[in-house]
C-alpha cells in the first residue's frame, strides 16, 4: 500500500513511476493500475513467505533491460527482508543509477537472526546514496545496524489516506456498551500475551466494556482459550481476518483502540484508529511514541498492569472523544502527498551527488569485513564483467524505449474531461 | 563547537578527552546548522512538520542506545558448574562405548552385564521417584509397569532382527558412522536440562534419534541377541531415561551431581586405562579442558562482546501456548 500510494501521488507531481516486483500466483508480465501507474510482475518466484531467493546475478539481465527500457532515474527498493528489493537496488548501483531505500521495520542486535540480517543489510546498504526511515527510532536503528551515515538517512514517516478511515459515531455497535477494538495479525511480536492477560482484568474491572478482536495468526488458539476459560463469550467477539478494505467498518464500531505490540517501527494501525475517531491506548515501544500527540493517546508499559491502569484512564473518557476533530487533525498531520513532497526532496538532492567509481565502491566492499568483504568484492567484478557483456551483446541505445503517453490530457480538462483517480489531501 | 555524546556510527560514548571514535576511529562528530534561539527545539516527533530538514540530527540521536558493561565478566565457578551437563552426556557415551567393548569381547559374562543394567535402572527409578514432589499413585504404577512390560517384550522380540539388519556392512562402515552419530548426537543435545527434562512434557528431537541409530549400528555386531537387547535398553536408560534423575538431582542437591560427575570421570578414566592409555589420556583430557579451560576462554572473550539494547529489543513478556 505504502509503495502504490506513494507512487500515485509521485505520478500527481509529474514523475514517472514503475514498481517492479515479483510473481504473484499466475500474475506475470505487466499490468497498468490506477492511473497508468506501469507494474512488472517479473517471473521470479517466492520461495517463502513473498520472498524470492536471492541469486546476486540472475536477475541482472532483465532488471538491466527494464531500467534502460523505462529511462529511470532513481531506484528505491523498500524493507530490509525484501531479498529482490536488495538485489534490484545492487544492479542499479552497478549501473550507475541512483539508489534510495526505505526502512519500515525494526531489528534487534542480540539475536542470531539479527546478526544475519543486519549484516546483509550492510552489504546492501553500503552503496545506497539514501536511505528513508519512517521514525526517528528506526532512523537510529537503521543507521547502526547497517553503519549509515545519519546525514544520509531522512526520517519520512508513512501517512494515511484519511479519505477511507472517516469516524461514524452512529456504527458504534453493539450500543450501550464501551467498545475496544484490537486488530492486528495475532502472533508474539503484536504483545497478544500481553492482551490474553489484560481483557480478562478490564472485562471484570468495567462491566459496560466489550471488546471487538480483528486478525488472525497462531496465538488465536490461546486467545479462544482465555475467552472460554473466562466466559467472555459474550463480552468478547473475534472477527479472524479482516480484509484491508473492512478494517475502516470494524474500526467505527469502537470507542477505544488498543495496540499492545511488542516492537513496532512507525504502527500505522493507531493512525488509522484515530483518523475513524477512537481514542487509542498503545504501548511505548519503539517508533510509537512519535507517532500521535498526547492528547490522541494513552502510553502504557508493555506490561499487563500499566495497560490495565490505562485502560481505565481511557475508558471513562471514551464516549467524549471528539471524534471528527481527530480526523481532521490527523489528515493535517499524515498525507500521502506530503509523504511524496519529502521523497521528492530526496531525489533531487541524490541526483546532483556523483557516481561513485569502482575503485571506491571495492572500497566500500571491503569495510563489511575482511572475510565477507573479499566475497562481495569478488561478487562486485563479476557483475562488472557481465555488466560489460551485456552492454557490448545488447547495447543501451538498441534497447527499445518505452513509450510515454504525454500529459495533454490531464493538463486540457475541458477537452479530455478529469479521470485521474486522486487521493483526498485536506491540506490542499 | 558543540560535539556529539555518541558517536553515530557504533553508539561508542564520548568522554571529554577523546577525539576520535575507539572503535570505527572517525573523528569526534559534529553538530551544525545549530538552531537559533527563536527557533522551535527539535523534537522527536513525527505529527508535526517542523522547521529542520528530514536528515536533522542534534545531541540527543541515539541517546536511547544502551551498552551493555562486560567488564565485570562472569563468574568461573559458575561456568565450571555448568559444564557439569556436557560432562555427564560424555561420561554417558564412554559407559556405553566402554559396555559395548566388554560384551563384544566377552570380558564379562552377558547375565552380569544384564543384571547390572536392571540394578541401574531401577536405582535411578526409586531415585526419581523419591525426588519428586508428587504422590506415589498406584494406578499410574500399574500403569506403567504395563507399559514396561510391552517396552520390553517389544524389543526382546525385536533383537534378532536388529542384530542381522546392519550385519552385512564392513565393520568400518558401520564403526565410521557410529562416530558420526555420537558427534551428532553431542552436537545436537539440548543441554538446556530445565527445559527438557520434564516427563510430561518432553518430546524426542534429533539427538535422540542419533543416539538410537548409533546403539542399533553397534548392536548388530554383537554375538547374540540378549546382548542386543541390553545394547538397546542402555542406550534408552542412559540417553534418554537419565536426564530426568539428574534434573532432579540437580534441582535438589547440585553438589551430589557435581560429585558423581567427578567420581564418574576419575572411575571412567582408570577404566579406559586397562583398555587403552592414548583413549585414557584423550578423556581425561577433554574432561579437564571442558571443565576448567574453555570457562577461561570464554571469560576472556566476553569482554568483547558487544551488546546494544535500545528501544527495539522485545520486551520481556509471559508468553501462552
Amino acid at each position: 500500500m505504502h509503495i502504490f500510494q506513494l507512487g500515485l501521488c509521485l505520478m500527481e507531481r509529474g514523475h514517472k513511476v514503475i514498481i517492479i516486483t515479483h510473481k504473484y500466483d499466475d500474475r506475470v508480465g505487466v499490468r497498468y493500475m490506477t492511473n497508468g501507474l506501469k507494474v512488472y510482475y517479473t517471473p521470479f518466484m517466492p520461495i517463502h513467505d513473498q520472498v524470492v531467493l536471492f541469486t546476486y546475478v540472475g536477475s541482472l539481465p532483465l532488471l538491466r533491460q527494464i531500467l534502460i527500457r523505462e529511462q529511470i532515474h532513481v531506484v528505491h527498493s523498500h524493507a530490509a527482508t525484501s531479498f529482490f528489493a536488495g538485489e534490484l537496488l545492487l544492479h542499479a548501483k552497478s549501473l550507475g543509477y541512483k539508489t534510495v531505500f526505505t526502512d519500515h521495520s525494526l531489528f534487534a542486535f542480540n539475536d542470531a537472526a539479527s546478526f544475519h540480517v543486519n549484516k546483509i543489510l550492510k552489504f546492501i546498504l553500503s552503496e545506497v546514496d539514501h536511505a528513508i526511515s519512517v521514525s526517528h527510532i528506526s532512523k537510529e536503528n537503521l543507521s547502526m545496524r547497517a553503519s549509515l551515515n545519519p546525514r544520509n538517512i531522512s526520517v519520512i514517516p508513512n501517512a494515511v489516506d484519511c479519505s477511507r478511515f472517516k469516524p461514524d459515531p452512529s456504527k458504534r455497535y453493539p450500543m450501550n456498551t464501551i467498545n475496544i477494538v484490537v486488530i492486528s495479525r495475532l502472533t508474539f511480536r503484536k504483545g497478544v500475551d500481553l492482551l490474553i492477560d489484560v481483557v480478562p482484568a478490564i472485562c471484570k474491572k468495567f462491566p459496560q466494556v466489550y471488546f471487538i478482536l480483528g486478525g488472525d495468526g497462531p496465538k488465536r488458539g490461546p486467545l479462544e482459550d482465555m475467552i472460554r476459560q473466562h466466559e467472555l463469550q459474550d463480552r468478547v467477539e473475534m472477527l479472524g481476518s479482516v480484509p484491508s478494505h473492512k478494517v475502516r467498518d470494524v474500526l467505527v464500531r469502537g470507542h477505544i483502540f488498543l495496540n499492545t505490540s511488542l516492537t513496532e517501527a512507525f504502527c500505522i494501525a493507531i493512525v488509522e484508529a484515530a483518523s475513524c475517531g477512537l481514542f487509542v491506548v498503545s504501548t511505548n515501544v519503539g517508533g510509537v511514541l512519535e507517532v500521535l500527540p498526547k492528547n490522541m493517546v494513552n502510553f502504557a508499559k508493555p506490561d499487563p498492569l500499566d495497560i490495565i491502569e490505562k485502560l481505565s484512564i481511557a475508558i471513562p473518557i471514551a464516549r467524549n472523544v471528539p471524534s471528527h476533530q481527530y480526523h481532521e487533525q490527523v489528515a493535517k498531520m499524515y498525507s500521502w502527498h506530503g509523504v511524496a513532497e519529502r521523497a521528492e526532496h530526496v531525489y533531487k538532492k541524490i541526483l546532483n551527488t556523483p557516481n561513485p567509481s569502482l575503485l571506491q565502491r571495492v572500497k566500500h566492499s571491503y569495510s563489511n569485513g575482511p572475510v565477507f568483504g573479499i566475497y562481495i568484492i569478488i561478487l562486485l567484478l563479476i557483475e562488472w564483467v557481465l555488466i560489460g557483456i551485456f552492454d557490448i551483446i545488447q547495447p543501451a541505445a538498441k534497447i527499445n524505449k518505452a513509450f510515454r503517453v504525454k500529459d495533454d490530457y490531464k493538463n486540457n480538462k475541458d477537452k479530455f474531461g478529469d479521470h485521474q483517480f486522486r487521493l483526498n489531501d485536506l491540506n490542499k | 563547537m558543540e560535539y556529539f555524546k555518541y558517536c553515530p556510527w557504533d553508539g561508542y560514548r564520548f568522554s571529554e578527552t577523546d577525539v576520535q571514535c575507539f572503535i570505527c576511529k572517525r573523528p569526534k562528530y559534529t553538530l551544525n546548522n545549530q538552531p537559533q534561539e527563536n527557533e522551535k527545539k527539535w523534537e522527536k516527533i513525527l505529527y508535526e512538520k517542523q522547521p529542520y530538514d528530514d536528515n536533522y540530527i542534534d545531541e540527543t540521536f541515539l541517546q536511547s542506545v544502551v551498552k551493555q558493561d562486560n567488564s565485570n565478566g562472569l563468574d568461573y565457578k559458575q561456568l565450571i558448574s555448568k559444564t557439569s551437563d556436557l560432562i555427564f552426556t560424555i561420561n554417558s557415551v564412554v559407559i556405553y562405548m566402554l559396555t559395548y567393548f566388554v560384551m563384544l569381547h566377552n570380558i564379562l559374562e552377558t547375565n552380569y552385564i544384564l543384571i547390572t543394567t536392571i540394578s541401574i535402572t531401577f536405582t535411578g527409578l526409586i531415585i526419581y521417584t523419591m525426588l519428586i514432589d508428587k504422590p506415589l499413585e498406584w494406578h499410574s504404577v500399574l500403569s506403567n509397569i504395563k507399559n514396561v512390560g510391552i517396552y520390553v517384550s517389544i524389543l526382546l522380540l525385536f533383537a534378532p532382527v536388529m542384530q542381522t539388519v546392519n550385519q552385512t556392512y564392513s565393520d568400518d562402515t558401520i564403526y565410521l558412522l557410529t562416530s558420526g552419530s555420537i558427534i551428532y548426537y553431542l552436537l545436537t543435545k539440548n543441554y538446556d536440562y530445565e527445559s527438557v527434562a520434564e516427563l510430561e512434557t518432553w518430546k524426542a528431537d534429533s539427538s535422540n534419534w542419533s543416539s538410537l541409530l548409533f546403539s542399533s549400528l553397534l548392536a548388530s555386531r554383537l554375538n547374540n541377541e540378549i546382548e542386543v537387547f541390553i545394547m538397546i535398553g542402555l542406550s534408552q536408560v542412559l540417553f534418554i531415561l537419565t536426564q530426568f534423575v539428574k534434573k532432579q538431582i540437580k534441582d535438589k542437591h547440585p553438589r551430589i551431581l557435581s560429585m558423581i560427575n567427578i567420581l564418574l570421570s576419575i572411575y571412567l578414566g582408570l577404566q579406559l586405562l586397562f583398555f587403552s592409555y592414548f583413549l585414557a589420556l584423550l578423556y581425561l583430557g577433554l574432561v579437564f579442558f571442558i571443565t576448567f579451560v574453555s570457562p577461561l576462554q570464554l571469560i576472556w572473550l566476553y569482554q568483547y562482546k558487544n551488546t546494544i539494547q535500545g528501544p527495539w529489543d522485545l520486551p520481556d513478556v509471559k508468553q501462552y501456548d
